[in-house]
């Protein structure tokens, strides 16, 4: 099974290259902030400089792991879930599930362990810019010797790698269970009904990160980075349990939107319409990185902003390190907004492009290419639209709390021009992956792209 | 569209006119003529079979004759109208309203009813259907109570069916069905040839019906017989012997060709 796992990897590499990208992305990203981690525990580090970079770590971390899990595992699954006519021919042909099982872990667990490995090389030099950013904003004394050890590794390895592996294994599973018919009938049918499992995971998720954001203006109010660190924790578990409860809240939209989708799209509107209500399931894959990317984004962007406004209003005139702790958080979250915004990219694409039949089928029946794209244009924005509004209220709950804790601090005061950048980022992202992706699958003649199977 | 020379009287009669219709295949460096310059008039009204050995180039022949796909060279029109050479947007719009297409597979779009798949060509085309032809083509291919099911709860004869009342319902110039019965058992495949014919005596649709099974090509007025991309025979008023006898005796003639070849 394992030399049919490799045989398969090497047919599809197009497909496997998302889920490579993901998991390469995200294991360096932490490796990268875990490494400081190795360098706090060299010899000749100051007390406080060990406290200093554990704290960062930690802090950062702590979303890092939460993101970087979340999106590799959305990407692995997704590609394992596309496979499911392969898997079900498969089982026809006579592979039990376990087999079936076996190959699919197989598959990520190469993909992802090759991923994780090569991102060894640019975490290293990100942690060093790191250590180098850190020691120019004064969190950490000179001379420090940057270091690259088995925490960055455990870290790198044991998130993005791990991640993978359990989200392959989970898709496979359920694909494997799966008879073709049922795919087929649940490929079509309404599908957007959550699972009492989700709803108790999506429920958990969400108190958690309403509790992270109580806590950063309660409890851990006004102690700086730490309450900063916390509140932008509820920011990331509200937006997974928001993504979690996505398929539902997306058919709604759709119902929201109908109306002047089906008045003003014409034939795209109406189709766009009848997909997001019938097949909200699979369109609601890329929620999951806007979601996060919108709330992260514009939410740790408010936060900081508030923090300062704060600072000035009480009176507190504001260092040069402070500045360079202002710095060092913007590239924290830019790096880790990259890393959502790739994967976006990479659910999106994989998605649309899997389309590539159905819409060689309705065009076939007399759809031009243009009516495909307008439709196209029409779901993602519904879609961005409504990651938007996910994103936003992630982004209130911990920006709200924070704000509410922190003395002189007002929301109002920070302006909406952040939020209206990261807004049209999200929607202008979604969309040109979306109607790039749906361009290259209507490319070929559409009788080719029905019978290519 | 340009200079469309008013059509002969005789020719205004044709449903589907191909002149020198030819369709070459260029993979690598393998060159396949897939179709070699076809001639082809059918009058409306009519229902027409299409037969021959695998590769003789018989879906190729349906798709360049629908717009599905291009000709090498050679004209193509649909009731008289030539079939436009500009961009695949001006086929599509050509082509919808004008032709219906029946697949092997069906192609029913997934996520939509029977009763939304049926009306979607004429949606797309920015015309509306009325709930009653609708109901009427349903009820026509005996489906008037499953409207509101989705294709994956439907049998394959139910699903083919349905693809016949979407490419009925517009009342296109023509109907093309590339071996509509090749996916179903004898029982449907015998209902959907039923359908086909009816169409033609009672609601003059002409049709053109690509299969392999003599017994259906006996339901055409004609069956014309393809090789190597020519049409070589036809047959006026089939019974399912005669077209058997010409079948058996094409598929000798690929044989001596195929032993001639490796002399
Ligand atoms: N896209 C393509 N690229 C290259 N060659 C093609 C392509 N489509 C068809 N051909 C070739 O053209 C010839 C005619 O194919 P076609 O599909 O029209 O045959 P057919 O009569 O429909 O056969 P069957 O009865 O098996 O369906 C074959 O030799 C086929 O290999
Ligand atoms: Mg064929």
């Amino acid at each position: 099974m394992f030399r049919l796992a490799l045989s398969s990897l090497r047919h599809r590499v197009g497909g496997f290259a998302a889920s490579f990208l993901n998991v390469f992305l995200g294991a360096a990203l932490l490796m990268a902030f875990a490494s400081l981690l190795d360098t706090a525990g060299g010899a000749g580090v100051s007390h406080d400089d060990k406290n200093s970079l554990t704290t960062i770590a930690y802090v950062v971390g702590g979303w890092g792991v939460v993101v970087v899990a979340f999106g590799v595992a959305a990407t692995l699954g997704l590609s394992v879930r596309q496979r499911a006519s392969e898997i079900a021919l498969l089982k026809s042909a006579g592979a039990t599930p376990k087999q079936v099982g076996r190959m699919v872990v197989g598959e990520a667990t190469v993909v992802s362990g090759l991923a994780a490995a090569l991102a060894v090389v640019p975490a290293y030099f990100a942690g060093r810019l790191l250590l180098t950013a850190l020691t120019h904003a004064h969190e950490v004394a000179d001379g420090i010797t940057y270091k690259f050890g088995p925490m960055a590794l455990a870290f790198g390895l044991g998130d993005a790698f791990v991640a993978g592996c359990v989200a392959a294994a989970i898709a496979a599973r359920r694909a494997a269970r799966q008879s073709t018919k049922d795919a087929l009938v649940s490929a079509s049918a309404d599908d957007s009904r959550l699972s009492r499992k989700r709803i108790v995971w999506g429920l958990i998720f969400l108190v958690v990160g309403v509790d992270a954001g109580v806590l950063s203006g309660t409890v851990f109010k006004n102690k700086g980075f730490v309450s900063m660190s916390l509140a932008g924790e509820g920011i990331v578990w509200t937006s997974i349990a928001l993504a979690v409860f996505a398929p539902a809240l997306l058919r709604r939209a759709g119902l929201v939107f109908g109306q002047p989708l089906r008045a003003t799209g014409g034939s795209g509107g109406y189709l766009a319409y009848l997909n997001l209500r019938q097949r909200s399931n699979h369109l609601a894959g890329a929620l999951m990185p806007a979601v996060l990317l919108t709330g992260l984004a514009a939410g740790s962007m408010y936060l900081q902003r508030i923090r300062t406004l704060a600072l000035k209003a009480t009176g507190v005139t504001q260092t040069a390190d402070d500045r360079g702790v202002n710095t060092l958080n913007f590239v924290i979250v830019a790096m880790i907004a990259v890393f959502a915004a790739v994967a976006l990219l990479n659910i999106a694409i994989t998605t649309t492009a899997f389309r590539r039949r159905e819409f060689g089928q309705q065009r076939l029946v007399g759809s031009t290419r243009g009516q495909v794209l307008r439709m196209v244009a029409m779901e993602s924005l519904v879609t961005g639209l409504t990651a938007l509004v996910l994103g936003t209220v992630a982004a209130v709950a911990g920006v709200l709390p924070f704000t509410l804790g922190t003395k002189g601090a007002s929301i109002g005061s920070a302006g909406p021009l952040i939020y209206v950048v990261v807004a049209a980022a999200v929607l202008v992202l979604t969309l040109v992956a979306n109607v790039g992706a749906a361009a290259r699958a209507t490319r070929v003649p559409a009788a080719e792209a029905v019978a290519a199977v | 569209m340009s200079r469309t020379a008013p059509p002969a009287s005789a020719e205004a009669a044709a449903a589907l006119r191909l002149e020198a219709v030819s369709r070459v295949f260029q993979t690598g460096s393998r060159t396949v003529t897939a179709l070699d310059s076809v001639d082809l008039t059918l009058v409306r009204g009519t229902f027409t079979a299409i037969m021959g050995p695998s590769g003789s180039g018989k879906t190729t022949l349906l798709q360049c004759a629908s717009g599905l796909d291009r000709p090498t060279s050679g004209r193509v029109f649909i009731g008289g109208q030539p079939m436009p050479a500009g961009s695949e947007a001006a086929v599509t719009k050509f082509r919808r309203g004008r032709v219906g297409f029946v697949f092997q597979h069906y192609n029913l779009m997934p996520a939509l009813t029977v009763k939304q798949n049926v009306t979607l060509p004429a949606k797309l085309a920015g015309r509306r259907i009325s709930a009653d032809r609708r109901d009427a083509v349903l009820a026509q291919v005996g489906l008037a109570d499953r409207g509101d099911h989705r294709p994956a709860q439907l049998s394959g004869g139910e699903q083919q069916r349905v693809a016949i009342a979407r490419a009925l319902v517009t009342s296109p110039e023509i109907l093309f069905a590339d071996e509509p019965t090749g996916a179903l058992d004898s029982r449907s495949a015998q209902t959907v040839l039923r359908l086909l014919d009816q169409a033609v005596r009672t609601h003059g649709q002409t049709v053109v019906l690509v299969t392999h099974d003599p017994v259906a090509a006996a339901h055409a007025d004609t069956v014309l017989f393809l090789m190597d991309g020519r049409l070589v025979d036809r047959l006026p008023g089939p019974t399912a012997v005669a077209v058997a006898d010409r079948m058996t005796r094409l598929a000798d003639e690929v044989d001596r060709r195929a032993a001639e070849a490796e002399v």
